[in-house]
């Protein structure tokens, strides 16, 4: 029926969307030379690459129960995604430039 | 304790989903399971200090979720331009607020806004925290502080139900 | 129509998977290479989510839970090693 199948058209589009913000996630690992900015591009744009896929799977799966599990996986990743950037940034900054702390507002450059 | 129902309820959901049926008897035993659950094992750090506000708290999380969009753009646009505008930076923010939860929330808003993310958090040795904040395109200072600020603020009327910040609101 | 959009959105994810994992391969430090792995095992979780989508089979959503929650976990242990030992792979 037309209906059905404009649904699935504008599902398959968002995924689409999902894949593109994704795709320039992991670009942005090979663009950048500075681990934080690697960051910056990966959890963002992963992120809502995921939530856009997501959404894109829940309008073409009928099921309420399933929509309302994506749901939940969308807000698992939203709460998982930024706390395991900022893990790896902390660790990253205490280990990985030498001196613990530098002064605050001062601009580096990558090592 | 309105705290501890907004938790349950979070567990009632989760619950429904994995049973994938979202029927009487599986509404039932979700809430029988999430209660027993939070009482059993309460959250970290809720003292009966902390209020959740319905309005205020679907304000900060639209307030995230559009952050999270304006980052993207940001990413997309920076990943494919070949010229760099990145001028890298850290900007240290005293915040008001030294409650965990409020922390939390403050630094995953940060986390999905574009251009900045939190390094570390301090404590100062009079009660109140310092947040680092690594940003990408950094221009002025005081920007920064202002955006991290007024965050704060959303989560504290969220869960703290105080508009204004005081000196260790909570 | 429909169906060449559903396969070019898996091939984008297949190539975004591929160079997460040329990431943590080459990475110039031990955070390097578990920010790769995490996002490697983000795009998974999408590539389930998306296969979940086009072929409207549901059985490995609960992969999806169990995955987003374990990658969070692994991260976390990761860093937290590096903290403590050093980032020198």
């Amino acid at each position: 029926m037309n209906g059905g199948a404009g649904m699935a058209l504008i599902s398959a589009l968002v995924m689409l969307l999902g894949a593109v913000f994704t795709l320039l996630a992991t670009v942005g690992l090979h663009r950048f030379d500075d681990v934080f900015a690697r960051m910056h591009a990966a959890g963002k744009a992963s992120t809502l690459g995921l939530l856009l896929i997501l959404l894109g799977a829940g309008r073409r799966l009928t099921e309420p129960g399933d929509a309302l599990k994506l749901g939940v996986i969308g807000v698992l990743a939203v709460i998982t995604i930024p706390a395991g950037v900022h893990v790896i940034a902390r660790a990253a900054w205490l280990r990985v430039l030498g001196s613990p702390r530098t002064p605050p507002s001062s601009t580096y450059s990558s090592w | 304790m309105r705290y501890r129902v907004f938790l349950a309820g979070w567990l009632v959901v989760v619950w429904l989903a994995l049973w994938r049926d979202l029927s009487l008897a599986n509404l039932v035993s979700g809430v029988a399971v999430a209660t027993a659950t939070i009482f059993v094992f309460p959250p970290p750090g809720d003292r009966g200090r902390l209020i959740v506000r319905p309005l205020a708290l679907l304000r900060f999380f639209g307030t995230a979720l559009w952050a999270i969009v304006r980052a993207n753009i940001v990413v997309a646009w920076e990943v494919v331009t070949p010229a760099n505008q990145i001028n890298e930076g850290v900007v240290a923010v005293n915040l008001h607020a030294n409650h965990p939860t409020v922390i939390t929330l403050v630094s995953h808003a940060i986390g999905l806004a574009p251009g900045t993310m939190v390094i570390d958090v301090e404590d100062q040795p009079d009660g109140s925290a310092r947040m680092y904040v690594h940003v990408l395109h950094l221009r002025e200072i005081e920007d920064v502080r202002r955006e991290v600020l007024d965050l704060e603020r959303l989560a504290l009327a969220a869960v703290a139900g105080r508009a204004t910040t005081e000196e260790g609101a909570v | 129509m429909t169906e060449t959009i559903e396969y070019l959105t898996l091939a984008l994810l297949a190539v975004a998977g591929l160079l997460a994992l040329v990431r943590v391969g080459r990475g110039g430090s031990l955070p390097d290479k578990v920010l790769g792995a995490d996002t490697l095992i983000l795009v998974l979780a999408s590539g389930v989510a998306a296969g979940a989508g086009v072929t409207e089979d549901t059985t490995f959503l609960d992969v999806l839970v169990v995955v987003t929650l374990l990658s969070f976990a692994g991260t976390i242990t990761v860093a937290r090693y590096v903290e403590r030992r050093g980032a020198r792979a």
